[in-house]
């Protein structure tokens, strides 16, 4: 029996599915499995499959860790799962998906919050 | 904790009980330590007429975002679709190259399961005349025995009748009855006397000095 957290839940045929982010790791230290669950499922609630992990905190090189079963997202997504908004992000980013409009939002508020310390340091 | 029991009970409302099993079963839960304030606290006093202010996005920008989002959702829908065509044709291969390959390993069964049955009816044949023979044998065997035992017990019917026929003269019919009679008057039996180990009667009430002498008859 596969553990309860990397799939093998039992699930409806014409329910809603989701791929979306299940918090693991522990107090002050996020860490998430990417997994197809129904989407009236609580988060912690056994999944469906799991399709990859992403680590939010960056590691000593500066990177943000993420894996992905691209095949098995292709298969999901091709039978009508939905994606939720962050994985969908991080899809967008790996050049799955095209790029996600709140990732340009992110970025131009980044920039624009970043602008005027710059002005501040250079005058 | 709490919070997962709610949850189990607002599912149980709408599931069917396999699915109720795997939800309320704690062996596939994992709970999380959330060390949180329990879900049924009130809001806070200090928080109670607290108005969050509105986020308050510029107009170019929510136009910016406003076209973003439509061609970002018309990218997703055709990536969407061509997913499901993928996904529906490599099905559709998958279901003929099952079919094809099921016929084909039907028949190689079936071919396996013939030679099989061949060779189990060779056995079986053996094995069936061998048991004719035994039960023949058998019936055979149990004839004889019977033939055996009726004629014991025939014989045993004839030596019966025939001692019978020995004793039939000293038997008391309607012509000897009066002699018969008679003879039963004139013996008179005395049951009064003593035996002792070897079987030697004594007859006479009292007992008298040298009883060996006195045996008068044996048993």
């Amino acid at each position: 029996m596969p553990h309860p957290a990397s799939g093998g839940a039992q699930f409806l045929q014409h329910t809603r599915k989701i791929i979306r982010f299940t918090r693991k790791g522990c107090t002050n230290r996020p860490f998430y499995h990417i997994v197809v669950m129904e989407s009236f499922r609580d988060q912690q609630d056994p999944v469906i499959e799991q399709v990859g992990t992403y680590d939010p905190l960056p590691n000593q090189h500066n990177e943000k860790l993420v894996s992905l079963n691209l095949e098995r997202i292709r298969h999901w997504v091709g039978n009508g799962a939905d994606v939720s908004t962050p994985v969908a992000q991080l899809l967008g980013l790996c050049g799955f998906f095209p790029i996600h409009p709140r990732s340009y939002m992110t970025a131009w508020r980044n920039r624009r919050a970043q602008a005027p310390s710059e002005n501040n340091s250079s005058s | 904790m709490l919070r997962q029991l709610q949850c189990s009970a607002s599912v149980r409302f709408f599931l069917p009980p396999d699915i109720m099993n795997v939800v309320a079963n704690p062996v596939c839960k994992q709970s999380v330590r959330w060390r949180r304030k329990p879900p049924g606290t009130p809001l806070a006093k200090s928080k109670l007429f607290r108005i969050p202010p509105r986020p308050q996005v510029p107009e170019e920008e929510r136009i910016e975002l406003f076209r973003l989002t439509t061609n970002y959702n018309t990218f997703i829908k055709s990536v969407r679709e061509f997913l499901r065509e993928e996904v529906q044709s490599a099905a559709g291969k998958e279901q003929l190259a099952d079919a094809v390959s099921m016929d084909d390993d039907l028949i190689r069964c079936k071919e396996i399961n013939d030679k099989w049955n061949a060779e189990v009816a060779l056995i079986r044949e053996k094995r069936l005349l061998h048991e004719k023979e035994e039960k023949l044998n058998l019936i055979s065997k149990r004839l004889e025995e019977r033939k055996i035992r009726e004629r014991n017990r025939v014989a045993e019917i004839n030596e019966l009748v025939r001692m019978e026929k020995e004793k039939e003269k000293y038997y008391i019919t309607s012509e000897n009855i009066d002699e018969a009679i008679e003879n039963a008057l004139r013996g008179e039996v005395d049951y009064n006397f003593a035996i002792d180990v070897k079987g030697n009667i004594y007859k006479g009430e009292v007992a008298e000095e040298n009883l060996e002498k006195k045996a008068v008859e044996t048993v």
